[in-house]
């Protein structure tokens, strides 16, 4: 097995002579064989013949000693066959098969003549032995026998003889096969050597353009010509895929010109996008401010019904709005958003005062319960998740309450909304985060919404790498849970923060999970008592703006004391204008005033801490997240009347 | 005194040795073995085999070898069992020839009895004719124109031959036969 290998990485041109060898090996020996066989046969024969002979001779000459039974002339006869050396010894049997006479060549190994001629047969071998019986007769009449026996050794020495000879002639028949075979051989091995010297250096210089020479027509240059063709089209396909690469190197320098260019030009449509939002805005804003002014004056009934529409539709579109808004606006640059620590009370507080009055509107009871954990994320945007998933429980839940819970989950915390809404099929809660995707189509023009809430929000999830999973039981409610990550130090000093269990939301939502927290406050818009001449502080430079907020505010029965800017407002209290209860004021100022700095220059101005909240029309989310660094809180433009009615009344209280 | 008592002593020894000499010739004249009688007999039928007649001798190529035993031959019984043998196709045929006219009737093997001794002298010109074999057992049988004479020799019993009488009877004597006669004659004293 081990040689077999061996031989299969041998050079094939001494492969080529080992099997030369063998074969003339296997042919000499077979022929020798069969000659030494054949030889031996015909030696035998002659041995037998001339000893077949020699005993007749002996018989003839010994017929007249045997008759007159003289044993001196019949030894004398048979000692005669010593000249044959291969004799061992010879007997003279009378008529009766007795022993008459005999020879026996000294040191012969073999025994001599018995003393009775036992065989009838005229030849008989064993061992190394040939032995002839001829009968000596004379006239017809049997006088005796004679044997005579010869040793084997003619034919051993002539198959020695034989064997020495075959093998010099094997030498030289080796040696002239080897001188005449080696030119032969050569033409064989030699096309394949160099169609493997031509491989190597295309696979060492990688140059496709080599080619092979084929020497003949035989197989190994059906084979250089193959390989040359293979080389060919390899060469071909090569030429082809360089062609194809530059051209996608070509390609791929355009496409990443048109990338360039539609980057830029994605970019300004985003800036045209985020002034026109704004700029929308405000307008939108005013309009929902004149329409609830209207609304305080207008008595006639059918008038009050055509201005509830009108409001309805308003809303409406304030909502559509600020979705699309949201999809387009999230699309871009929701990855760019970086995470930080924010304390979850704050950031749902905040949220409770305004949806706390949508609930209200609907007859729902809302209900929130927030520990003060701190977690690692981006407010903007889980605020704006959050602000979905709460806006869509509200929407879709017509009776009953919602209920937002906080629980811990190992370095998570777990936000969960639930709902006594009519709930979502199990086939559908798959998609429900598909763009445009509602659980029932009418909702569409029932509920307001374009089914873009959820895949936002979906978005969001995924790009900030938080968990958002929904469980559902139709005719029941349903519960979303948002696992965002823990603030790290949070994540250790959290034994002693309470976990309260969040009831069902089909349990009746009691009072005390919500009022746990100081800084949660229950507030209903009916409950509120109206101000008396409480003086609010209005900062805005939109015109439109400031003049709906002010009719609204002074509907609502404030005095209301409007500024464009800073400088206006410190004149005005500089020359004694009474003080106000309350600070608000646009973000974005002209010159490049900020909302905050407003605030601050009127409490320097009234060497107090008045109490002051931002509301803004800013369209971008780094915009958002420098208005709540400022540490106050703030209201989206357009700003529905109910959720201004309720911040105000939160700081009012 | 010592001389003559060495005197005494030879003619003792001398005389004893004659003796023993006269009385061994005596025993061994008169009373012939079996066994040497069967050796005669082999012997005159192993004469039949050795010597070639030619064709002139017989009449026909399957005629008889007449065996013709002539005077008192003490060994004839057991010749007489070779009758009727075959020596190549001819028969072997002993018969007993007293008289001269049953010698002339033909014989191939003549064999002369030790009584006809004292015939001989007279006898070889009566049957002087070619084809004969005589065989004899006398001393100076060979040489008084016999042509075999078988004798014994102190061990063992021998035959001479006169291969000029055979030639001259026209017979062909096989040459290991001659290797085999003790003396082979010539008759060079005529």
């Amino acid at each position: 097995m081990l040689s077999l290998s061996r031989y299969r990485d041998l050079p094939i041109q001494r492969k080529l002579s080992i099997i030369v060898v063998i074969g003339i090996l296997s042919a000499i020996v077979v022929t020798v064989a069969n000659f030494i066989s054949f030889d031996r046969d015909n030696v035998k024969r002659d041995l037998i013949e001339e000893m077949r002979v020699l005993a007749r001779i002996t018989a003839a000459r010994s017929a007249v000693a045997v008759a007159f039974g003289d044993r001196a002339n019949a030894l004398e006869n048979i000692s005669a066959l010593a000249l044959r050396s291969t004799i061992q010894y010879a007997c003279i049997y009378d008529q009766q098969h007795k022993l008459f006479a005999q020879y026996r060549r000294k040191n012969s190994v073999f025994s001599g003549c018995d003393s009775a001629l036992l065989t009838g047969h005229n030849l008989v071998q064993h061992d190394n032995l040939l032995a002839v019986v001829e009968p000596i007769q004379r006239k017809g009449q049997r006088l005796g026998d004679v044997l005579v026996a010869s040793d084997l050794s003619p034919i051993a020495e002539r198959t020695r003889k034989w064997i020495s000879t075959s093998f010099f002639v094997t030498l030289a028949a080796l040696l002239v096969a080897y001188l005449t075979t080696r030119r032969l051989q050569r033409s064989v091995v030699q096309p394949i050597v160099d169609l493997s010297h031509v491989m190597d250096r295309v696979r060492s210089s990688n140059d496709l353009s080599l080619r092979a020479r084929a020497k003949g027509h035989d197989e190994v240059g059906a084979l250089v010509n193959s390989f040359n063709d293979m080389l060919r089209i390899v060469e071909n396909h090569n030429r082809d895929l360089e062609m194809l690469y530059r051209e996608l190197v070509e390609k791929s320098a355009e496409a990443e010109a048109t990338a360039a260019s539609l980057e830029v030009r994605n970019q300004h449509i985003k800036d045209v996008f985020g002034s026109a939002a704004h700029d929308l805005r405000q307008p939108l804003q005013a309009m929902a401010i004149f329409a609830d002014s209207l609304f305080r004056k207008v008595t006639d009934p059918e008038q009050l019904s055509t201005l509830d529409k009108l409001k309805k539709a308003m809303e409406n579109l304030s909502g559509l709005f600020n979705e699309i808004l949201d999809a387009s606006r999230y699309e871009f640059d929701s990855q760019a958003a970086a995470s930080q620590t924010i304390g979850v009370k704050d950031l749902l507080s905040r949220m409770f005062l305004e949806f706390e009055a949508l609930a209200e509107q609907k007859q729902l009871k809302l209900r929130f319960y927030t520990p003060d954990y701190k977690v690692r994320v981006n407010g903007a945007l889980l605020e704006r998740i959050i602000r979905n998933l709460l806006s869509n429980a509200i929407r879709y839940t017509d009776r009953g309450g919602v209920l937002l819970g906080c629980r811990r989950r190992g370095q998570y915390l777990q936000i969960e909304v639930w709902d006594t809404g009519r709930g979502i099929p199990a086939k559908k809660q798959a998609d429900i985060f598909s763009k445009f995707v509602q659980v029932d189509d009418a909702d569409r023009t029932e509920r307001g919404g374009f089914g873009l809430g959820l895949a936002i929000v979906k978005q969001f999830v995924d790009n900030l790498g938080y968990d958002l999973s929904v469980e559902s039981v139709v005719g029941r409610g349903t519960v979303f849970r948002l696992r965002v990550p823990l603030a790290s130090d949070e994540t250790h000093a959290s034994a002693n923060a309470a976990e309260a269990l969040l009831h069902a939301p089909d349990a009746p939502v009691s009072t005390q999970v919500a009022s746990k927290s100081g800084a949660i406050h229950q507030t209903r818009l009916d409950s509120l008592e109206p101000p008396n001449e409480t003086r609010i502080l209005l900062i805005d430079d939109t015109l439109e703006v400031r003049q709906a907020l002010k009719m609204t505010l002074e509907n609502w029965g404030f005095a209301v004391d409007d500024f464009v800017d800073i400088e206006s407002m410190q004149a005005f209290y500089y020359n004694g204008g009474p003080a106000p209860a309350l600070i608000i004021s646009d973000f974005q100022l002209a010159d490049n005033i900020t909302g905050d700095q407003a605030i601050a220059a009127a409490r320097r101005q009234l060497h107090s801490d008045v109490p002051a909240f931002i509301v803004s029309g800013a369209e971008t989310e780094a915009l958002w997240q420098s208005i709540s660094a400022t540490g106050f809180m703030a209201l989206h433009k357009p700003v529905k009347p109910a959720r201004l009615r309720a911040m105000i009344n939160h700081f009012l209280r | 005194m010592r001389a003559l008592a060495g005197r005494i002593v030879f003619k003792a020894v001398s005389i004893f040795c004659v003796a023993v000499w006269a009385a061994s010739s005596a025993f061994a004249k008169e009373p012939k073995s079996e066994a040497e009688k069967q050796v005669r007999a082999q012997f005159v039928y192993n004469f039949a085999n050795f010597v070639e007649w030619p064709d002139d001798a017989f009449e026909k190529d399957d005629s008889p070898i007449k065996v013709c035993l002539f005077g008192n031959v003490f060994f004839a019984p057991y010749l007489y069992s070779f009758n009727g043998s075959l020596i190549g196709n001819r028969v072997l045929n002993v018969t007993k020839a007293d008289s001269m006219d049953q010698i002339r009737a033909g014989c191939h093997i003549l064999y002369v009895g030790e009584d006809e001794r004292v015939r001989l002298p007279t006898f070889w010109g009566q049957i002087r004719y070619i084809y004969v074999l005589s065989i004899g057992e006398r001393t100076g049988f060979a040489d008084k124109g016999g042509i075999v004479n078988i004798l014994r020799t102190r061990d063992r019993v021998q035959f001479d031959v006169n291969i000029e009488n055979a030639l001259i009877n026209g017979l062909f004597l096989d040459s290991d036969l001659l290797a085999l006669a003790r003396v082979i004659k010539r008759n060079t004293q005529k």
